[in-house]
């Protein structure tokens, strides 16, 4: 329900009736056709198949133990939650947060059940390429990352989860459902209006300026911290709101959809492009556009 | 000028010559003796500047004639040392008259003159004493290095300045040399008394040397080499002659060989070499006084000469020339013939020592191992290249790092855990069932673990300093060797590689490949001859009658006895005719078989212990012979009683780690009782801790004689005192062939214990008759096999390399070692692409306006046609009725080089057809013939339509001559419908004839000039081209190629006769410049095509393979791994039915041990079909199996794969599947072997392997959230690993 706050004398004020929420699987449209099932729902009652995650046997039949779409490779059945925690798979590109520094390791963020860990060892550290074992390195942990920082890596192991580091600054980073993050063969990606994207699996995304010089920095890890130019900080922004648009219209997250989303919102002010109705205008033609694409 | 300042321009002269040669700590510490050496620093430190900046006065800053009389020999030191610096470079100029103490420019130039001086020590080897002073004092101004030299020199020189006699003498000898008499410059005053020493010298109350003494010496001096030793200035010239200047490196380089030059010389500290001279002030004078100085300091040199030259001839040689490498250049030799004399000094602090003396090639491997270069090491059995592997695990424990050492089979890693864990105590293993201390500082792994862990990108790679590959030539093996190139090639940056290796002759191709992948040189250390040499024999007896009959063949030099083959020959001859006479009933030869090998190995055996030459192996190449020879062997023992307890002691130990009914398991017993009397028995058959038993005990001496296969060849340090081959024929898989050269070296390599024996002994036998001699001499003589890349495309690298985007699998491909060859050059294509682009646009547009629009369109057509006419005419030479019709008589058209279009006659035709060359009659011009006119008919270049179209034939303007000549099939244009009927013979007599110069006014033979004629008058009645024979009608060439390529061509001759541009006045220029702008275009796109992926030669089948893995949803068309996909990754092998199987849920449904039965098929590797009585759910199982198979087979084939369904399906093998089945339900092993023929060894491999299996799916069943089929594996591979199949190694306890 809209609020009235007090006018200042050169606020703007915008003001919006409620509107009954549109239901989702409408704007979904063509995905309807997807099996969803519900927790408790039977998936099928043949014994001949076998169950993947998200499903459980019950009285000889397959049942479902999340909402989400049905999902088969031959004789496996699993289902896809729509809404989930990150499940780490061994390959995949995460964006976290740095939660904890402990001994020899540490403890990072990415959405999952648990806290995921990166190990001092399975990080690229500063100053060279061949690292000794060292006291001091442990006793530097801090130096190279504290509580706060945003990393980027990859999982390197699932059995307690494990990753990989990665560099640069964070800006902004959105939270989506890792459910809607695109599994692809590349997770950056330098989008030509002037930033880049890291679209982790684990469903967080980090938006930073594109660097500048692309070469290999054999070092790794180097924290930047010049400031952004306004322009960037436009751009990021907009980025955003435009992935935030995208994952309230449960669009799927990858490169094309991010870059048709953004060139939609153009005409718009950035702090307008989160408002519902030009989020769905937005998104649709953003939709239009794939569909063209595909079709 | 104070001998301070002059101190520390020479420091800094050291330092600057040294700069990245060596610390310079070293030349400063031998640059600090005691005062009197360091005065003569200073005495010969100022040199360079006085003479620099006159070059014209010859005085050294040496003040009076006191002083003069003292020092002459610093004078001609001086001198030489001046003469030199404008030797070396114009250094001169760089010092002003100003700077009293040398300018740091001017020691470069005392550098060079050191360096000059050293190499006129070379020049002079004949009167090298009296030479090395001068060269000496030269020296001491650019380094300090020699300073201790220096200064013992200086002690001598005074020792002569004390003696009146030398004092004059030394005048007579300087001052006509110096008119100018004290130079203007020459330090004066109060300075000058710091030249003189203060120290106790003149209390050495030397022996004076006599006149005559004295002036032979300096006339030696004198008359050395007047072409290499003189100075190149005269004194008083400020330029003089170069002699040699081709000879003497430039510059820079010389600069870097001085360098390394004056290392050696800085062995000894400064305070030892001064109390040398001090001590021995008086030591005799004369031709030795040079002596004393060159032995004390340099202990290792014989004397300074004997340096001095091995240096400058080093210098002068270099192994590592001087100059910046051209950059493709990644392989660099080291040479390991001249002893490394300073590895001390480099090495100081080594990481690891030894109790003995490392040889060459090991300390050469360390100095580089130190620098931290990677090296490849390619030495000889048993040489002790575990030396380099443990100085690098040494090196990285030092450094806090880890080291990976990889071996191609597990026995080999489990037996150097135990090693280096002996040694470092730090060391882990990880093979597929064993996990040991997996976070040591030295891992010891497969090289598939390495891999594996190089595609999940572990946290051990990190920290990881050194890989080390031993036995690297087992990147020859078909099936395996694909994984050490993919270790290779995956290895990242940081990590410095060591491979080991037996020789090869291409270790420098091979390595030059690796430096390239990881862009850095890697040193190629080879050992030039095995530490203990092998004597080669054959052996002919096979009685104790005949033990003696042993034949040397070749011997420790190398040298091959054919006086041993044919005494062998000759005993097995008349053995044979002997029984063939006596027919008694003691004829071993007719009885055959074992009974006949007994004979030969009892014989054998007796004459080797009588020799003592026992412990021997015997290299058998089939596992039953090898039990059988060593079962025959009923009688013999070959241990003591004491002996005999030690071995049963260490059986009873061993054998407690098995269960109660294992111990009694016949295998057991039978070798118990083999090794108590000596003999044992090795090969794959046997079981593992079995197989570890009998190495270990070999090891320690107590097993005497060893049958083994040729898997005991391999790795492990296991050497014999004997190696016997029982032949020299092995079956091979396919078919029996000889032994390689390669097989035979690495075998017969186990003779020769280093430091036991002399010499190993290696026997041939020759059971049934002596080998053809020119086998044993490839066998023996031969060059071992090359390394070859058995790189090959699996599903498992394209889907690990999909996942990631770090690596793609074009460039895997293209960094391969079979893609090498064709690779190396893209450095080389790249920079040829750019200069073709430079040109191309450097080139002209063509102009093609008007009536030139279709100019393009012509040349492209006129290109068309020669190409089709070429490959039609291709066709015809090769089909049997073009040949036919070649015959002799047959007019042709002739197009080559020389001749355009002219008509010629074939007289004769090669009958090789490899190469087929018709000789054929030729018609000419007359002047042509004798020599081309310039400007003549060879100027075919721009192509008007008759040109392209027809045959204008030839027709000789002036007189007509003829020539006979040899035609390649390409130069035949046409072969016209003609027929002559000459006398090919004739003509070409005729024409030879002529050739020679008496003859050659003679008139040609009738029948020549008949046949010009004919040819003559047909050219003349066809001026456009003959008839000529078409080739589908009337050769019958019916082929597609043949009769499209006509029609082509009919087609194009018509647009070319319409083309338009040819009527332009413009069109010759402009064709020309066209024509040389898509000459240049050709030639780029074929190197671009070389430089692309395309040319790639395993492309088309990595795009077979992954349309065969997107036909099973493995992969998406983007390239995205899926889900199935992810799974296959788990899997160590099999990777698609594994995955298939359990995604057509093929095995949830079955119980633990009958999937591991099944699953069996996999892995078995020994032939055999299933067992009748099978459960009916295996029987099931098994047809599900190869169903599944069979279907990805048939994808396979569908995806253009090579491979047919009945192959991939025959791999499977199901013959120990009943084995498998009663093994997991938990029968005992004693009665598993009743159940199937396999060998014990076998089976336990299987059964390992699939225990492997077993835990890789349960891998995959977690990853697809499938807990049951999880659960079922787990247990499955606890069923699996129970008892004697998963006794831990010997080694690692």
């Amino acid at each position: 329900m809209p609020r009235f706050p007090a006018f200042g004398a050169k606020m703007a004020m915008e003001m919006r009736l409620p509107v009954a929420r549109k239901p989702l699987s409408e704007s979904l449209g063509r995905e309807t056709k997807k099996h969803l099932v519900v927790p408790g729902d039977t998936i099928t009652t043949d014994t001949g198949f076998m169950r993947g995650h998200g499903t459980y046997m019950g009285e000889e039949k397959l049942i479902a133990s999340v909402a989400g779409s049905v999902e088969r490779v031959n004789k496996l059945i699993c289902v896809k939650a729509l809404k989930t925690r990150y499940n780490g798979e061994v390959g995949d590109i995460v964006v976290g947060r740095i939660t904890e520094v402990q001994q020899k390791r540490w403890k990072v963020e990415t959405n999952s059940r648990l806290d995921s860990v990166l190990l001092l060892s399975s990080m690229n550290l500063p100053g060279g390429e061949l690292r000794r074992r060292s006291a001091e390195d442990e006793l530097a942990m801090r130096g190279f990352l504290q509580e706060g920082d945003l990393i980027s890596a990859e999982v390197q192991a699932v059995f307690s989860d494990g990753a990989v580091s990665l560099h640069t600054r964070s800006l902004k980073y959105g939270k989506v459902s890792p459910s809607l993050v695109k599994r692809q063969k590349t997770h950056f990606h330098d989008l030509p209006c002037g930033a880049s994207v890291i679209l982790g699996n684990n469903g967080f995304i980090w938006i930073y300026p594109t660097p500048e010089h692309k070469e290999e920095e054999a070092g790794g890890f180097t924290a930047n911290l010049e400031p952004v130019s306004l322009a960037d900080r436009e751009v990021i922004s907009r980025l955003r709101n435009c992935i935030v648009s995208l994952v309230t219209q449960r669009m799927m997250l990858y490169d094309t959809s991010i870059l048709y989303c953004y060139e939609a919102s153009l005409p718009h002010q950035i702090k307008d492009i989160l408002k519902p109705e030009i989020m769905e205008e937005i998104v649709m033609e953003t939709r239009q556009r794939l569909l063209e694409q595909e079709g | 000028m104070t001998w301070r300042r002059a101190g520390s321009a020479v420091t800094r002269a050291a330092e600057d010559a040294r700069a990245s040669a060596r610390p310079a700590e070293s030349a400063r510490a031998s640059a600090r003796p005691a005062a009197a050496s360091r005065l003569r620093v200073g005495d010969a430190g100022p040199t360079p500047p006085a003479v620099g900046l006159t070059g014209a006065v010859p005085l050294p800053p040496v003040p009076g004639r006191d002083l003069l009389r003292g020092s002459s020999r610093h004078f001609r030191a001086a001198r030489q040392l001046r003469w030199l610096q404008h030797d070396g470079d114009g250094a001169t100029r760089a010092t002003s008259p100003r700077s009293s103490g040398p300018a740091p420019s001017g020691c470069g130039a005392g550098m060079h003159g050191a360096l000059g001086a050293a190499e006129r020590a070379w020049g002079s080897r004949e009167h090298p004493s009296p030479r090395a002073p001068t060269l000496c004092s030269g020296s001491a101004a650019g380094s300090r290095a020699v300073v201790p030299v220096l200064s013992s020199l200086a002690a001598s020189a005074w020792r002569g300045a004390l003696s009146p006699e030398m004092a004059k003498e030394d005048r007579s000898l300087v001052s006509p040399e110096c008119p100018g008499g004290p130079s203007p410059f020459r330090p004066t005053g109060p300075e000058t008394p710091h030249h003189w020493p203060d120290t106790g010298i003149q209390g050495g109350g030397m022996d004076e040397p006599t006149m005559t003494d004295l002036s032979t010496r300096e006339e030696a001096e004198e008359e050395i080499d007047f072409e290499k030793d003189l100075l190149t200035v005269p004194p008083g010239f400020k330029k003089g002659v170069d002699f040699a200047p081709k000879s003497h490196p430039t510059p820079a380089p010389g600069l870097l060989s001085l360098s390394r030059l004056l290392e050696p010389l800085d062995l000894g500290g400064g305070d030892e070499d001064e109390s040398e001279v001090v001590g021995q002030p008086g030591g005799p004078r004369g031709d030795t006084a040079p002596a004393p100085p060159c032995s004390a300091p340099l202990a290792r040199a014989s004397s300074l000469e004997d340096l001095v030259l091995k240096e400058a001839s080093v210098a002068e040689s270099p192994p590592e020339p001087p100059k910046p490498l051209p950059q493709e250049q990644w392989a660099i030799p080291v040479d390991v013939t001249s002893p490394v004399g300073d590895f001390y000094r480099l090495i100081p602090q080594p990481a690891f020592q030894w109790a003995f003396e490392p040889d060459v090639f090991q300390k050469q491997a360390i100095l580089h191992l130190e620098r931290h270069d990677s090296v490849f090491v390619a030495a000889h059995t048993s040489a002790g290249k575990t030396v380099v592997a443990e100085y690098a695990i040494a090196l990285a424990q030092k450094h806090m790092t880890r080291t990976i050492y990889t071996s191609p089979i597990k026995a080999l890693s489990n037996q150097k855990f135990r090693d280096f864990r002996n040694t470092f105590g730090d060391v882990g293993l990880l093979t597929g069932d064993v996990q040991l201390h997996p976070e040591a500082s030295c891992l010891i792994m497969t090289t598939e673990i390495l891999r594996s862990m190089l595609y999940s990108g572990s946290d051990v790679i990190r920290d990881l300093e050194w890989v080390i590959f031993d036995e690297v030539h087992y990147i020859n093996d078909a099936e395996r060797g694909v994984v050490w190139e993919e270790v290779l090639i995956m290895l990242p940056d940081h990590v410095s590689i060591i491979l080991l290796s037996a020789t090869v002759p291409n270790a420098l191709e091979f390595a030059d490949w690796i430096g390239r992948l990881k862009r850095r040189q890697l040193y190629v250390i080879s050992t030039v001859a095995r530490p203990v040499p092998l004597e080669h024999y054959l052996f002919t007896g096979n009685s104790p009658k005949t033990q003696g009959e042993l034949f040397l063949l070749l011997d420790s030099r190398g040298a091959f006895h054919t006086k041993g083959y044919y005494a062998a020959v000759e005993a097995k001859k008349e053995r044979t005719s002997k029984h063939a006479q006596t027919f008694g009933a003691k004829q071993p030869t007719h009885q055959g078989g074992p009974a006949q090998d007994r004979g030969v190995y009892l014989a054998l055996l007796a004459s080797l212990r009588a020799r003592a030459q026992l412990p021997v192996v015997v290299f058998t190449f089939s596992r039953g012979r090898c039990d059988e020879q060593a079962s025959g062997l009923t009688s013999l023992d070959l241990t003591t009683s004491s002996e005999k307890s030690e071995i049963h002691l260490f059986l009873q130990r061993c054998l407690a780690r098995l269960r109660g009914s294992d111990r009694q398991l016949p295998q057991v017993l039978h070798m118990a009782e083999l090794l108590r009397r000596g003999l044992g028995v090795h090969h794959s058959g046997i079981l593992p801790i079995l197989k570890e038993i009998v190495e270990m005990l070999f090891s320690r001496g107590l097993v005497k004689a060893l049958f083994a296969t040729e898997t005991f060849a391999m790795g492990v340090n296991m050497p014999a005192r004997t190696v016997v081959f029982d032949s020299m024929r092995k079956h091979d898989g396919s078919a029996f062939r000889d032994l390689l050269p390669g097989e035979y070296v690495q075998m017969a390599g186990r003779a020769g214990r280093r430091g036991l024996d002399a010499t190993g002994t290696v026997i041939l036998l020759c059971k049934g008759r002596v080998p053809e001699m020119a086998d044993l001499h490839r066998m023996m003589m031969g060059k071992p096999s090359q390394l070859q890349s058995q790189f090959r495309l699996t599903y498992t690298m394209i889907l690990n390399l999909l996942r990631v985007d770090a690596l793609r699998v074009e460039d895997m491909m293209k960094r391969s070692f079979s893609e090498f060859p064709s690779r190396k050059d893209s450095k080389a294509h790249e920079q040829a692409l750019a200069e073709l682009t430079r040109r191309l646009g450097a080139l002209e547009e063509p102009d093609v306006t008007g009536q030139l629009a279709d100019l393009p369109e012509y040349y492209s057509w006129a290109e068309e046609l020669a190409e089709t006419r070429a490959q039609i005419q291709r066709r015809i030479v090769e089909s049997v009725n073009g040949l036919k019709s070649l015959s002799t008589g047959r007019v042709v058209v002739v197009k080559n080089q020389e001749h355009r279009n002219a008509l010629g006659v074939i007289l004769q035709v090669s009958s090789n057809s490899t190469s087929r060359v018709f000789t054929a009659l030729v018609l000419c011009d007359k002047a042509t013939s004798m020599d081309p006119q310039p400007g003549g008919p060879a100027t075919p270049d721009v192509p008007y339509p008759d040109d392209l179209v027809g045959f204008k034939l030839f027709l000789p303007e002036g007189p007509c001559d003829h020539v006979v000549a040899k035609l390649p099939p390409g130069d035949v244009a046409a072969i016209t419908t003609k027929v002559l009927r000459i006398s090919g013979e004739r003509i070409l007599e005729d024409v030879s004839r002529r050739q020679q110069p008496k003859f050659k006014k003679d008139p040609p033979l009738p029948a020549v000039t008949a046949a010009v004629q004919e040819l003559l008058r047909l050219a003349q009645a066809h001026p456009a081209g003959p008839p000529t024979l078409d080739p589908v009608n009337d050769l019958q060439l019916k082929d597609v190629s043949v009769v499209e390529g006509g029609l082509r061509a009919r087609k194009l001759e018509e647009l070319i006769w319409g083309a338009q541009c040819v009527h332009s006045p413009r069109f010759p220029a402009q064709y020309l410049k066209l024509r040389e702008r898509a000459q240049i275009q050709k030639e780029m796109e074929r190197l671009r095509f070389l430089l692309s992926d395309q040319s790639l030669l395993l492309l088309p089948e990595y795009h077979q393979r992954v349309e065969v893995l997107r036909t099973l949803g493995y992969v998406d068309q983007a390239g995205t791994v899926k889900l199935a996909g992810r799974v296959a990754c788990a899997m160590s092998s099999h990777e698609l039915l594994l995955t298939e199987l359990m995604f057509d849920n093929a095995l949830s449904a079955l119980r633990p041990e009958e999937i591991a039965a099944l699953l069996s098929g996999l892995v078995c590797q020994s032939p055999g079909g299933p067992a009748d009585q099978l459960p009916s759910t295996l029987k099931q199982g098994m047809e599900r199996v190869q169903a599944v198979a069979k279907r990805i087979g048939e994808v396979q084939v569908a995806c253009g794969l090579n491979q047919t369904v009945e192959e991939f399906v025959g791999e499977l093998n199901f013959g120990l599947v009943e084995v498998v089945y009663e093994w997991a339900r938990g029968m005992p092993f004693s009665e598993l072997a009743g159940l199937s023929g396999t060998p014990e060894g076998l089976v336990v491999r299987c059964i390992q392997r699939l225990a492997e299996m077993c835990r890789s799916l349960r891998g995959a069943a977690r990853l697809v959230g499938e807990p049951v089929l999880g659960a079922k594996m787990e247990t499955a591979a606890t069923l699996l690993r129970r008892d004697i199949v998963f006794a831990a190694s010997l080694y690692t306890q």
